[in-house]
């Protein structure tokens, strides 16, 4: 009973963990208001900008200080590797499972930091998406697809950064049965990370398209490139004192 | 009469070294007054050139630098997206493959 307890507080923990992340990254709509000035306009750019930034360092410190702790239980898993090749015959083969063993946790590591690479250039991305709206916005265009796309782009970012985030803490271990079996065993392994990658992959790939998305439909906003906040407040009429 | 027909050799060889010293000497005085009259007529023939005023070449006008486009346009984001590689899965996992296959 009290073993289920436990688990059911870990695993709480762990999904309270992930949503916290996930609900700290609110899409980047800058808010105009009617009289916004340009300079109000840029310190509010820049502070979305530096919020974001420090996110996308807290997220790596995150995931850094995860693979610290993974790193013995790399190295334990290498141990007992060796162990289970006493039975190989082939030194050759030996040396050629161990290889693939510290490929296999490499590989996962090269591609999960250029998956995590590839979502912050997105999210500067779409916070110049959101920059130019805001301005088209300010001078009276209707920015509401806009808005929409870059709330469903931010959301393919953040599932796509949960995704990356738990295949960046993950240890692949390679299988040895017998000599004749080697090739098989340790193909299946190569293939779990193969298809590990690519899913993270295809939610990337999502978020990429998502913001290609919130681009494109940014675009259609008639001269959407010439429009700027005023750089001045625009000047008030006083009403006539009766 | 036969001891004063005595020989003088002595004085005829100063008088020959006092000659080509001499010599020498003026052919020196001779060479070096050669040079400083070459040298003189060398510096003479130099002539001043004259400083002409240059007319500067019409500058053609400067070429109109593009703008660059401001990095949230629309064409500058669409750049940005475009120039994002996900990455070959396969192409990464080429090693991995060869060492599988030499099992």
């Amino acid at each position: 009973m009290k073993k289920i307890a436990v688990s059911l507080i870990v695993l709480a923990m762990i999904a309270f963990g992930t949503v916290d992340l996930v609900a700290a990254q609110k899409p980047t709509i800058l808010p105009v208001g009617p009289g916004v000035t340009k300079e109000e306009f840029e310190a509010k750019r820049a502070e979305i900008k530096n919020s974001m930034e420090q996110k996308q360092t807290e997220l790596r410190s995150q995931i850094e200080t995860k693979r610290a702790q993974l790193k013995s239980q790399i190295e334990a898993k290498k141990t007992e590797l060796k162990t289970r090749l006493a039975k190989i015959k082939d030194e050759n083969k030996k040396q050629i499972v161990e290889r693939i063993y510290n490929q296999v946790n490499e590989l996962n590591k090269r591609m999960t930091d250029h998956f995590l690479n590839v979502l912050e250039k997105l999210e500067k991305i779409l916070e110049r998406i959101s920059s130019r709206a805001a301005k088209a916005e300010a001078n009276g265009q209707d920015i509401s697809a806009v808005q929409t796309a870059i709330t469903e782009a931010t959301n393919a970012i953040n599932t796509a950064k949960t995704a990356v985030q738990n295949q960046a803490t993950k240890v692949y271990s390679v299988t040895v049965n017998t000599e004749s079996t080697l090739k098989t065993d340790i193909g299946k392994n190569r293939q779990v990370l193969h298809n590990d990658l690519m899913a993270v992959q295809k939610t990337v790939r999502d978020a990429q398209e998502a913001v290609r998305k919130a681009a494109t439909t940014l675009a259609q906003i008639p001269r959407v490139n010439e429009l700027e906040i005023p750089t001045t407040q625009p000047a008030t009429t006083t009403q006539p004192t009766p | 009469m036969d001891q004063n027909i005595e020989p003088k050799i002595e004085p005829e060889k100063k008088i020959n070294n006092k000659n080509i010293i001499t010599l020498t000497i003026v052919g020196l005085i001779v060479i070096l007054i050669l040079l400083g009259v070459w040298y003189w007529l060398a510096q003479k023939n130099v002539i001043p050139q004259k400083v002409t005023p240059t007319v500067a070449p019409p500058q053609p006008p400067a070429a109109v630098q593009p703008v660059p486009p401001k990095e949230d346009s629309v064409s500058a984001i669409n750049q940005e997206l475009n120039s994002i590689d996900l990455g070959n899965l396969d192409q990464e996992f080429q090693a991995i493959d060869a060492d599988l296959n030499s099992l």
